[in-house]
């Protein structure tokens, strides 16, 4: 297409040519002469180009090797996975039975220590001193006795400080008197006979007792059913690592 | 502060010198057609060639590093570590074979060994046969079972008053026995009975169904605490709470007292009174 020119020829203007513009006019003389090889615009390309490619290679190669060797050991993983997965669900039951085992320990602890008291309380009473009454439950007791005078009572609170199951600072006598009404006392322990006429109303706690104090107090008792129970059960707690 | 005031104060001197219609004179300058006929070519031809390579080639290699490399080495650091792990859990995995198996055989042995305990305690309903416990254990042991009257959980029952020194037998606490004529025609029971009631509350009744048993019972005293020892030999666990043992004074005989013969004093052996508190636990379907 032939530009229009508006401009009329015999007109002074000038017509703007590239060839003579201030921007392009001059190119001419920086224009390039040989080859684009010859004069050696490639090499900042190579130079890149193989930059580019040996920084690449390397972790490329390596990443394959590396996907190459993880999905060998896939397997593994899973089995791994799997492994702790069962391992932990172990661990959680193993734990619930350790505490559900533990838990039992309130099938001994928690009963009033009635047969061993009795056991050791018939071969504590010095042979003047009558038992009128006990009373007893899983932490404390109490008894009312008579005796012939002070001293076969004082004799008997020492028997009972002497006894496994008994805590022997906790013994203490409330009255002892032959006559306690007397001493502005309520009590009905108090001695009907001439020949015992010193009555004495004691009381005392029991020591804290663990399934192994347990056992060794059963099989003192000689109370075997108690004791096997006891022996299995502590067994038991053993192997788990005591009751901790 | 009068520092700066003072530089704002030249900055806007030098402003006001700013010639604007010169600078707009420059403008003239340029011709509007060059600008129009700009082709990349002439660029090229323009620019120095060496300067387009360099520039071409870090542009290249900066495409490089964005497109391929980070990328490649951000994902070979992440499957190296991937890799690092499988390897450790391939090596860990022997062991962690080993220590399951261990827990599992551990497990099994305890828990063996569990079955045996938990057996103290039975998972059946148990009120069918408590009373064959007790009175079976009484025919053996040749002590009277006067009477066993199961209790509510909870019911308030005394077994040790902190602040009375009595030791009476509380005999409101078991209504339904029936009067025993022996007893009637022995000492008098005391007038004096506790009068707080407080629960008591037991341990196993935090971990099993607590059944409450309260037995009245009269023997020897030897052969009471053979009925004690005999209880425990049940394999279901039968755990006393309260024992209160009471000896039955055997008052003297007319004779005696009238000097004919014999100790005219009340005698003390013989037979005790006991009340005995049992606890029987059960195993309910969400207990051990």
């Amino acid at each position: 297409m032939t530009p229009i020119n508006f401009i009329p020829s015999d007109s002074d203007l000038l017509l703007w040519d590239k060839q003579d513009s201030v921007v392009f006019g001059t190119s001419e003389g920086n224009a390039s002469s040989g080859s684009w090889l010859q004069q050696r615009y490639w090499i900042p390309w190579a130079v890149a180009g193989l930059t580019v490619a040996i920084t690449w290679i390397f972790p490329f190669l390596n990443n394959r090797s590396a996907v190459f060797q993880i999905s060998n050991l896939e397997f593994e993983h899973s089995q791994f996975l799997q492994s702790t997965a069962r391992i932990a669900a172990a661990e959680k039951e193993f734990d619930q039975q350790k505490a559900d085992i533990r838990d039992f320990s309130a099938l001994f602890t928690s009963a009033a220590p009635a047969y061993p008291f009795a056991f050791n309380l018939q071969r504590s009473i010095p042979s003047q001193v009558n038992l009128n009454s006990f009373v007893l439950d899983s932490s404390d007791f109490n008894l009312c006795a008579f005796g012939p005078d002070y001293e076969s009572l004082e004799d008997l609170i020492d028997l009972l400080k002497a006894m496994p199951v008994v805590d022997p600072n906790s013994v203490r006598f409330m009255n002892m008197a032959y006559d306690p009404s007397a001493l502005g006392s309520s009590s009905s322990c108090q001695s009907l006979s001439p020949l015992q006429p010193v009555s004495t109303f004691l009381k005392g706690s029991f020591l804290a007792k663990t399934p192994s104090d347990l056992e060794d107090l059963y099989s003192a008792a000689s109370d075997y059913g108690q004791y096997n129970k006891l022996r299995l059960y502590n067994s038991l707690l053993k192997k788990i690592g005591g009751d901790n | 502060m009068a520092s700066i005031m003072k530089n704002l104060r030249d900055a806007i001197d030098k402003l006001k010198q700013i010639d604007v219609g010169r600078e707009l004179g420059k403008l003239k300058d340029i011709n509007v057609e060059d600008l129009k006929n700009i082709s990349l070519s002439d660029l090229r031809d323009k620019a120095d060639p060496m300067l387009l390579s360099v520039v071409g080639s870090v542009l290249l290699v900066g495409a490089g590093l964005y497109g391929l490399i980070l990328p490649e080495w951000r994902s070979w650091g992440v499957n190296s570590q991937t890799l690092q792990q499988y390897r450790s859990e391939a090596e860990e995995l022997p062991l962690l074979r080993a220590t399951l198996k261990n827990l599992q055989k551990q497990q099994e042995e305890i828990g063996d060994g569990f079955d045996v305990v938990r057996n103290f305690v039975s998972a059946e309903s148990i009120e069918l046969f408590t009373s064959k416990f007790f009175s079976e254990t009484s025919r053996r042991s040749n002590v009277r079972l006067l009477g066993v009257n199961p209790m509510r959980v909870g019911e308030p029952f005394t077994c040790i008053q902190p602040d009375q020194a009595d030791l009476l037998f509380d005999e409101s606490l078991s209504p339904d026995f029936p009067p025993d004529p022996d007893q009637m025609d022995e000492a008098a029971p005391p007038d004096e009975l506790p009068s707080p009631e407080a629960p008591l509350v037991s341990d196993l009744s935090r971990v099993f169904k607590v059944n409450r048993f309260q037995l009245s019972l009269r023997g020897n005293y030897l052969n009471v605490m053979d009925y004690l020892r005999y209880l425990n030999q049940y394999q279901q666990t039968l755990s006393p709470v309260c024992l209160e043992v009471f000896s039955t004074p055997i008052p003297p005989s007319p004779d005696a007292v009238s000097g004919v013969g014999g100790n005219p004093e009340p005698r003390y052996v013989g037979e005790v009174n006991v009340k005995l508190i049992v606890d029987v636990p059960q195993r309910e379907a969400s207990e051990p």
